[in-house]
């Protein structure tokens, strides 16, 4: 089983247009990039608050073949307690078998090196693990742990491409560039629906300029009255043609997890 | 995933669980394990040793619905046609938790972790070693235990009162990878007038400074390791377990791409007699080395400034390399190996393994160990043991 920790998977609620401005106002006026940043803030406006957020998490990996693998974990994120750091996220394995049990915590930072360990069940051993190399795939997936973290508003140069219909409706896109010369990836092209500011698909270039994979979210459904969230994430690899699906249930938010649960000292206790 | 409410207040005995909702969770595995020597063994009495043996090691989770009490058991079982010391069970777990906030309370048999190094952890000593398992102690025996623990979102500090010890398991006389002379399990001796009751106790405190971790503990009562004794009218070996007191200290720090990684303890052994152990070195995981895979490297030292006539140690004064290699596929294929070298007298193990799943429940497994030492060495009752493994697991 490949280690590392997944970063902020946060990013993918925001509160419902009634209780907020109006996206379309903040694209009227400024530069591309003040256009673009605009839109990144209030998303991460719209979504601050939750608190924590907690799911279990159906994992199908596909290949070119069609023939498909399985992984089964369970998820739980606990909102960054202040600005200078990020989420904590925490990950059960449960399937396949042979890795129950095995944990990935991370503690998300700004503008440091996250920190995150991985606990090993077989031997009971807790071990903090390098967190420099994200572009490698979490769990033999198509997502890299890059794909997985969030997007800070300062870690990429941003430009706002314009509004195109998305499906059924209409979506901003935006670019970004990631500021990290580590990066698996030359830009990001984000789709934002206008109505709900949500985000509907993220499409990856690599450091060729290529369009490499594609990542979509389905099925959004608003928690806690306000935070809306995918249900389905669909990442599609145009270059293997390979897929990986990530299909949410048991969604709850707010749910009063303590900080000691994202704890490096008390991964492994029974959870 | 079964409804077990009344069980589980069974188990723990606890009745506030009457009439709750807990579950019930099996996992664990059974496996066939063989193995194939290179050579014809060493002394007399041996058996050449190439058999497959069983190996069974379920596990079963009795959680309250708020997981406030959790109660667990995970026997172990090998069956091995050749050596019957080989042949053992084992209690790895059975044990109930109660936690309440940050306060844990826990009771039965556990096994615990200490230390951070990747090739062997000095500081690691609360559980006596399954010795007929892996030589280098990577097995653990239950340890019958009571704790008590408080975390906080950076601090963790535990207390452990360890009423009973467990006596090291070593290979009967058909067994491979045994020294000269069979130890006499049978005969161990103890230096305390409680025998295997002396009471032990521990304490540990683990703190998140950031970027690194840094663990403090203590321990005292009956060394896990033992002294070996010649009882002259058998020409057998016994065991002798002796009181010890010991403070340990373990760092890991995360740089980039390296995690530095050290640990150190000083044990008083005899009274007013004092030896240090430890080791340090680092991780160190470059980028993508081959598309598709994520390659780490280890490279550790091991010390250890005992005398001789306390309880002997593998890793004297010991360098250990080692790799892992994950290929990023959807059967978790994996490749990891290893080597100490003892750099004063060249004194070798190395190991190597490679493992893949198939499906969903299965893993194949398979190894190669090698031994090279001076028959002056304790380690020189292994140098004809080279033996390859292949283990297929069934995990559920």
């Amino acid at each position: 089983m490949k280690i590392g920790v997944v970063g902020v998977l946060g990013l993918l609620a925001v509160t419902s247009a009634s209780d907020a401005r109006d996206a379309t106002e903040l694209v009227k006026q400024g530069s591309e990039r003040d256009k673009a940043e605009a839109l990144v803030r209030e998303l991460a406006a719209r979504n601050s608050g939750y608190h924590d957020f907690s799911g279990a998490v159906d994992m199908t990996l596909k290949d070119a073949t069609g023939a498909e693998a399985r992984r089964r974990f369970s998820l739980k994120v606990l909102e960054r307690p202040t600005a200078a750091v990020g989420d904590q996220v925490l990950i059960v394995f449960e399937a396949p078998a042979d890795v129950k049990g095995t944990a990935l915590l991370s503690h998300a930072k700004v503008d440091e090196e996250d920190e995150q360990w991985v606990y090993l069940p077989g031997t009971k051993r807790t071990k903090r693990i390098a967190a420099s190399n994200k572009t490698s795939a979490f769990a033999g997936s198509e997502f890299s742990y890059e794909d997985l973290s969030g997007s800070e508003v300062r870690k990429y140069e941003w430009r706002f491409l314009g509004t195109a219909p998305c499906g059924e409706a209409t979506c901003f896109r935006l670019e970004a560039l990631p500021k990290d010369k580590n990066s698996a990836y030359s830009k990001r092209v984000l789709a934002l629906d206008t109505a709900e500011l949500r985000v509907v698909s993220t499409e990856f270039f690599d450091r060729a300029g290529a369009k490499a994979k594609t990542l979509a979210y389905d099925g959004y459904t608003k928690l806690s009255g306000k935070y809306w969230r995918a249900q389905t994430w669909t990442m599609k690899n145009h270059q293997t043609q390979k897929s990986t699906v990530l299909a949410f249930s048991k969604l709850a938010m707010q749910t009063g997890l303590s900080p000691s649960e994202f704890s490096a000292g008390k991964l492994g206790d029974g959870r | 995933m079964l409804r077990f409410c009344s069980a589980l207040a069974l188990v723990a005995t606890m009745a506030p669980l009457a009439g709750c909702g807990s579950s019930l969770a099996t996992a664990g595995k059974v496996a066939a394990d063989g193995r194939a020597f290179v050579q014809t063994p060493k002394y007399a009495g041996q058996a050449f040793g190439d058999a497959v043996s069983l190996v069974a090691e379920p596990e079963f989770k009795l959680k309250s619905e708020s997981a406030a009490h959790t109660a667990t058991l995970r026997p172990f079982y090998r069956l091995d046609p050749v050596d019957e010391r080989r042949s053992h069970a084992d209690l790895h777990d059975a044990s109930y938790k109660l936690s309440v906030d940050a306060v844990e309370l826990a009771a039965g048999v556990g096994t615990f972790s200490w230390g951070v190094l990747e090739s062997h952890r000095p500081t690691d000593v609360l559980n006596q070693i399954d010795f007929v398992e892996t030589p280098t102690g990577t097995v653990k025996r239950g340890q019958p235990f009571a704790s008590v623990s408080w975390s906080s979102d950076k601090v963790t500090l535990r207390a452990y009162g360890l009423p009973y010890f467990r006596d090291r398991t070593f290979p009967g006389l058909r067994g491979r990878l045994r020294f000269p002379a069979v130890v006499d399990v049978d005969a161990p001796e103890f230096d305390s007038r409680f025998g295997r009751w002396h009471p032990s106790g521990a304490a540990r405190v683990t703190f998140d400074l950031g970027a690194a971790d840094l663990g403090l503990g203590l321990f005292t009562g009956l060394s896990r390791e033992p002294r070996f004794v010649a009882e002259l009218t058998t020409g057998n070996v016994a065991p002798r377990y002796e009181p010890m007191h010991q403070g340990s200290a373990d760092f890991q720090w995360a740089v980039g791409a390296f995690v530095f990684k050290a640990e150190s303890l000083a044990r008083v052994w005899r009274p007013g007699s004092v030896f240090f152990a430890g080791g340090g070195g680092l991780d160190f995981t470059p980028g993508p080395f081959i598309a598709g895979t994520q390659l780490t490297l280890a490279a550790e030292f091991l010390y250890d400034t005992r005398p001789v006539e306390a309880a002997p140690t593998f890793f004297e004064h010991d360098a250990f390399g080692g790799l892992r290699l994950s290929f990023e596929d959807e059967a978790s294929t994996e490749v990891t190996g290893g080597a100490f070298v003892d750099v004063l007298d060249g004194t070798t193990f190395g190991h190597l393994e490679s493992s893949r799943r198939f499906g969903e429940h299965w893993r194949l497994k398979v190894d190669a160990n090698a031994y090279f030492a001076s028959s002056r060495k304790l380690e020189g009752g292994f140098a004809r043991d080279h033996f390859g493994r292949l283990e297929l697991a069934y995990h559920f």
